[in-house]
């Protein structure tokens, strides 16, 4: 978050490409690997016995080095194991279904330079022809080459056989998860995201030609079959980060929930390598207490309490950081001595508080100035602005998936938001669906109607109707009931007629806002927010921040679950679909499109587009503009359209055409 | 016939500790006061010997710890230390302690300083006016007195050119990191890091190979002063012999173990311990 001079960062990334000093934390790491290794050859072997890694612990204070180890590990096991990085949810339990949800999400990634789907599957078709699973490009190229038959033949005749060695898979679930590297990016989205356990579009469902989502009791099974097939080649590494985030001060629910999701995982999928990390002070006293004897026993395996770098690991990090240095002034230790080192070292500073001394030594006179300005409040405008930056990023992202912001991280927006704002306070929360809250007109049930097909989302809006209590329904603006979606536009209608149901739909900027909410919270949490000197900002302070400085209670949204009117008289709490926008904004909005004129030509598509086609579905506008492959989004896509003003005529809500003056 | 009365054996071994905590507290023990050990008078000379191979200073008539060890902790306590510090220093003489302090100041450990119309001593680290920041703060009060005498009208100065000289004069150091080697740590007691190792061990948390820092002072607390387990503790890292960590919990320490940890960089506190060597 500070200026960095070396652009290296003080908060690891875990998809990120660190600097590294191997001989840090080796203990750990190579103890991962073992485990890893041991997985592989215990199921290489057809051992289906007990004897499987216990789940590892990894425990240390904050920027010592619990993140970058995962990256650490994706380099070095490379292609021999899928990783996967998990954060925990405030709003709900974690459950398998979520962490089934972020495997296959996260198979999507590449890592080491190959998608991790690819590695999954290249290393297990390898293993199945008598090849080596490290080599996971042959079997790939060996399908890719076939035409679609052969490979269909091929893999139907590799499936029976791993069926008859693991009888206890899947097997629909295996067919779809064998196809996943050879279909087109459009359909390999859609399956992830179905077989992750995800609600899809009607067309995305009609394009991997599944017909229900992944139902409840099909998740467990799943799982065991993802980490099963890959347990022999790449074994699944599930990595369960920042734990300390579990801790709430309403209860201990989420622990608990968190001690049967890994007993589960122990006990049914087996087949994966556990690894958790935690701050240690908070494990010591805030987790496990807290967990169960039997919990205790299934959860906790080998512990593992990061090492302080020693005076020769921290001359050789701050040596490996200052190779990027471009103009040295000295040769090393500068920019410190030798006795400045040991002092480091002797008083116990992580590697963050070492990068962060050796950049306040770099940055010299810029550290002074921005001490006079106000140092703590820029390093959180700075924190906060990276969150929004980040959560357009996944909005975007997700919409090019035909999804909604990730419904639990949205949730956990909500539930910071109703902590900050002083008429709100939270009952209980049990999921996206089921928030309780009080307000100052009494308690309220808010849902997240997120779900994607049309039968889901009148299953959720059932749901919601037979609810008792006051209830509020939301649903990101951007992604409307269609109009061909009679029975769900049916029920929703019949539904906002009722007294005690209101229905507002959130607009992006705030969706961005509690999206942004939540990282810059649960970071602050994890101690991963440095303040000046690098300090780690008390969360207490960042929330007082955020109270002083963004006016959380003025957001539409918290307006909305206080119950306020707007100083104009009109009632927030809408239930008006977001297809048009106020007549003011889209004069502005149009006057800007006009000003920016062709100087961009990504700011125009849909309306170079349509112009093309004349007149055109806006679901077809979407799809063409998406096969063309310039990043457009289905909301960019639609902003960009309401924001034409006057060029463009809508006929209905999902027909639109272009101007005959202006064509 | 009345058996004859046996004086006990005196067992000098098990009577040490003793003595050595209550010169520790006391930071004085004179010959006469071994009585109250129950030292038998021809032991008293080989117990005396005894304390001075610990590490304790020769004194007429009985034993003191070092000097320079009672003033370094004393400015561990109090940044500045003024009135009479031979009061302060148990067992020495006006003119020891003078000459304790010039070889110190001339090492650069303390410095003599001026408060007011009293004379005081600070530790090293403390940052003062060096001579050439003394010198022009001397030419200020030069300027000062003329520009009062100014003729026919009294001057004035700039208070931009004032400002500026005074910022100078105490700004923050270019770094936060502070070199340990312009501050040598104070001698340390014989024994007090073993000790301090061998408590590590008793109260560790065998699943996590850690120990609680505040529990591992509060054992030591009744026999040594809180900054001289903290500079212990401090000598046991660059030792190797032990790990501290910083805390990273959200608020989990009290009041008072937060005083019980010793700070680390950043105004972090370390409050978790870790072994390195194996228990002997």
């Amino acid at each position: 978050m500070t200026a960095q001079p070396l652009a290296l960062p003080i908060t690891a990334d875990p998809w990120g490409e660190a600097k590294d000093l191997e001989e840090l934390h080796a203990g750990a790491t190579q103890a991962i690997i073992r485990s890893v290794a041991e997985l592989r050859s215990l199921t290489q072997l057809g051992d289906a016995g007990p004897g499987r890694p216990m789940p590892l612990l990894v425990l240390g204070t904050a920027g010592i080095g619990k993140t970058h180890l995962f990256s650490r590990l994706r380099r070095t096991l490379g292609k021999r194991a899928i990783l996967v990085h998990i954060r925990p949810i405030t709003s709900a339990d974690m459950t398998p279904r979520y962490v089934l949800n972020q495997i296959l999400q996260q198979l999507a990634r590449p890592s080491e330079g190959a998608r991790q789907i690819d590695s999954l599957v290249g290393s297990i078709l390898s293993l199945g022809w008598d090849g080596s699973p490290d080599d996971s490009a042959v079997g790939l190229d060996l399908l890719r080459s076939l035409d679609e038959r052969g490979r269909n033949d091929n893999l139907e005749h590799f499936l029976s056989r791993l069926l008859e060695r693991m009888p206890d898979l899947d097997d629909g679930y295996l067919e779809l998860l064998l196809n996943a590297p050879f279909l087109d990016i459009l359909s390999l989205r859609a399956t992830l995201a179905w077989l992750g356990g995800q609600d899809i579009s009607e067309t995305q469902a009609l394009r991997i030609g599944v017909q229900q989502p992944l139902a409840e009791e099909r998740v467990l099974p799943a799982l065991r079959t993802v980490a099963r097939m890959a347990s022999s080649s790449a074994p699944l590494v599930v990595v369960f980060d920042q734990l300390e985030n579990l801790i709430q001060g309403e209860g201990q629910g989420r622990i608990l929930a968190y001690g049967n999701l890994v007993m589960d995982l122990v006990d049914e999928v087996r087949d994966l390598v556990i690894v958790q990390m935690a701050l240690e002070s908070e494990w010591v006293r805030g987790i496990r207490p807290v967990l169960s004897l039997a919990q205790q026993a299934r959860v906790i395996g080998p512990s593992f309490v990061l090492d302080m770098p020693t005076q020769q690991e921290a001359e050789g990090l701050i040596r490996l950081w200052m190779a990027d240095h471009p103009n040295p002034t000295a040769p090393f230790p500068w920019p410190f001595t030798s006795q400045e080192i040991e002092h480091m070292a002797a008083m116990s500073a992580t590697p963050r508080m070492l990068l962060q001394e050796l950049q306040h030594r770099l940055e010299g006179s810029t550290a002074t100035m921005r001490d006079a300005k106000g140092t703590a409040e820029i390093l959180l405008a700075e924190a906060w602005e990276e969150g929004l930056q980040k959560a357009r990023g996944d909005i975007d992202e997700r919409d090019r998936l035909e999804q909604g912001a990730v419904p639990e991280a949205l949730t956990d927006g909500l539930i910071h938001l109703v902590r900050l704002v002083p008429d709100l306070a939270l009952i209980a929360s049990q999921g996206p669906e089921r928030l309780q809250i009080t307000t100052p007109q009494g308690e309220l049930r808010v849902a997240l109607i997120h779900q994607a097909h049309h039968r889901s989302i009148a299953a959720a809006l059932d749901r919601l109707g037979t609810a008792s209590g006051a209830k509020l329904g939301l649903r990101e603006d951007w992604r409307p009931f269609k109009p061909t979606w009679r029975v769900t536009r049916g029920k929703w209608e019949a539904l906002i007629q009722r007294p005690e149901l209101g229905w507002h739909w959130l607009n992006r900027k705030d969706a961005e806002r509690l999206l942004a909410l939540d990282m810059i919270l649960k970071a602050a949490v994890s101690r991963d927010l440095s303040g000046p000197e690098g300090i780690p900002f008390e969360p207490s302070r960042v929330e007082d921040w955020v109270r002083q400085t963004l006016a959380p209670k003025e957001w539409v949204i918290a307006r909305i679950l206080v119950g306020e009117s707007s100083a104009k008289g009109e009632a927030l709490r809408t239930s008006e679909e977001p297809t048009r926008e106020p007549e003011a904004s889209k004069v502005f909005s149009a006057a800007r499109l006009a000003r920016a004129g062709s100087k961009s030509e990504s700011a125009s598509i849909a309306i170079q587009k349509l112009r093309h086609l004349r007149v055109a579905s806006v679901d077809r506008l979407v799809r063409e503009c998406q096969q063309e492959g310039r990043g457009a989004t289905r909301s960019t896509l639609l902003k960009e359209l309401r924001n034409a003003g006057s060029v463009v005529i809508w006929i209905g809500e999902n027909i639109v055409c272009i101007d005959g003056i202006e064509r | 016939m009345p058996k004859p009365k046996l004086s006990p054996v005196f067992d000098l071994d098990a009577a040490m500790p003793a003595m050595v905590s209550a010169l520790q507290a006391r930071r004085i023990l004179k010959k006469s006061e071994l009585k109250a050990f129950k030292v038998p008078a021809s032991l008293q000379e080989q117990v005396l010997d005894r304390l001075v191979a610990k590490g304790f200073e020769t004194i007429k008539g009985g034993v003191r710890i070092p000097l320079q060890l009672q003033l370094e902790t004393l400015l561990q306590e109090r940044t500045v230390l003024s009135g009479s510090l031979g009061k302060q220093l148990k067992g020495c003489s006006p003119r020891e302690c003078k000459d304790l302090l010039n070889d110190l100041a001339k090492g650069g450990s303390i410095h003599l300083l001026v408060r007011g119309k009293a004379e005081a001593v600070t530790g090293g680290a403390t940052p003062v006016l060096s001579e050439e920041e003394m010198r022009a703060l001397g030419q200020l009060a030069v300027s000062v007195q003329k520009a009062l005498k100014g003729k026919p009208m009294p001057r004035t100065l700039l208070k931009e050119d004032i400002r500026e000289l005074l910022l100078d004069l105490v700004k923050p150091p270019t770094t936060a990191v502070v070199v340990a080697a312009e501050v040598p740590d104070p001698p340390l007691l014989p024994g007090l890091v073993d000790n301090l190792v061998s408590a590590a061990h008793r109260f560790l948390k065998p699943d996590l190979g850690l120990c609680f820092v505040p529990d591992l002072v509060l054992a030591l607390l009744p026999e040594q002063s809180l900054s001289r387990i903290h500079a212990a503790l401090l000598q046991a890292v660059r030792e190797r012999r032990i790990e501290l960590r910083p805390e990273s919990g959200m608020n989990r320490l009290s009041p008072l173990e937060l005083a019980l940890c010793p700070e680390g960089l950043q105004a972090t506190r370390l409050s978790w311990a870790r072994p390195l060597e194996t228990k002997s």
